[in-house]
């Protein structure tokens, strides 16, 4: 891994480690309005009772009505915060994703290890067991297949590049993203291209996601935004550490 | 009071990762193992607290794991949570016959699984699904 690689990574665990700081932090002061809102009902429904006992005038209906503001208040302070957290906690598991992801891509120069990095990433974080890799043949001006799971390889050993959204996705360098989460295993849900400096290099295609997965989710995007860049470098260092070696 | 341990058994050096840094708590000491054998090996050397164990694995599958720890007197009442990604209730039944005491499904929702850990852990044993 380059050194700004390794800035990198060091950046996005500081801002995940911060993440869950801050996380922690809402929770405690999220448990501490719950415990005020139910002091504070509490309160009130005590003070309305001994009202009603007392069935007094207009100053006591003054303190009611002053109660139920300060509790309308923390009933709003306590949704804006647990709003806040939920989205804490998915940024912070959006950042997890990503920093493993990258850790593992960048972590070896084994090329059977970062494709299967490739699979364990898009079976465990996008959630998809229906997957080809690509690499692309500049001479042949085709995609040849360099791994799969659970597809039948067969119709996909080599592509033209006018072939389909994985051809038009290693054409263009932009990621494909079907309709809808594909319900068969001949549909595509995604090709995300991998990039070497700017140059597409190969295309991941992901068929069916997962019973449990119903769609992509703006994380998955991320994901794919980080696989196109590091995926297709990984793949590339893997290829001139075997050079290297050989030589 | 003494951190509560965590064995954590997946194949997938991503998984094992995952949960880590999902679980790295100041109450929480992790333990990892890349296969069943190794995963009863520790469960029972080690006698964590609970157990984190993955469903398809190449030596032993996850539910042949589960039924042989709850064959040990050591482990027989450890809480196990299965990792799965097949959803399925055929999966989820066998899981429960093997003696799981709860699951998560893949992929992983970091909050969904601390709670599920926290809530076992506060507890004396795990029961049933």
């Amino acid at each position: 891994m380059s050194q700004s690689d390794d800035r990198g990574l060091a950046y996005i665990r500081d801002v995940y480690e911060d993440s869950q700081r801050f996380a922690t932090a809402l929770l405690r002061e999220n448990e501490r309005l719950r415990k005020q809102n139910t002091e504070l009902q509490h309160e009130l429904s005590v003070r309305t009772a001994v009202l009603n006992a007392r069935s007094q005038g207009a100053p006591a209906q003054q303190e009611t009505d002053s109660l139920k503001q300060r509790l309308q208040f923390v009933e709003q302070e306590n949704h804006r915060l647990q709003h806040e957290q939920l989205a804490l906690q998915q940024q912070s598991a959006s950042l997890l994703n990503l920093y493993v992801a990258a850790y593992r891509l960048n972590g070896t120069l084994d090329r059977k290890e970062v494709l299967l990095a490739l699979e364990e990433i898009i079976a465990n974080m996008i959630g998809s067991e229906q997957l080809g890799i690509f690499e692309l043949d500049r001479e042949a001006g085709e995609l040849e297949l360099i791994a799969s799971v659970g597809i039948d390889p067969e119709p996909y050993r080599r592509l033209a590049l006018d072939s389909g959204a994985i051809g038009h996705a290693a054409r263009t360098g932009e990621i494909y993203l079907g309709g809808h989460a594909a319900q068969d295993s001949q549909q595509l849900t995604a090709c995300i291209p991998m990039s070497v400096s700017g140059r597409v290099a190969g295309v991941i295609a992901i068929f069916k996601l997962l019973g449990q997965k119903a769609r992509l989710e703006p994380d998955d995007i991320e994901l794919f935004n980080l696989l196109r860049t590091h995926a297709g470098m990984a793949l590339y260092c893997t290829r001139l550490a075997e050079t290297a070696r050989s030589a | 009071m003494a951190p509560k341990k965590i064995l954590l058994v997946d194949d997938a050096k991503t998984v094992l990762m995952m949960e880590q840094m999902i679980l790295n708590q100041p109450e929480f000491r992790l333990l990892c193992a890349e296969n069943g054998t190794q995963a009863i090996e520790i469960a029972l050397t080690e006698a964590p607290d609970l157990i984190l164990l993955d469903v398809i694995m190449p030596d032993m599958t996850g539910i042949e794991v589960c039924a042989h720890l709850r064959n040990q007197s050591a482990t027989k009442e450890t809480p196990i949570i299965m990792v799965t990604t097949r959803s399925e209730v055929e999966y989820v039944s066998k899981a429960r016959e093997a003696g799981c005491t709860d699951y998560v499904t893949k992929p992983l929702d970091g909050a969904e699984l601390l709670r599920k850990v926290r809530g076992l852990l506060s507890t004396a044993s795990g029961g049933a699904i």
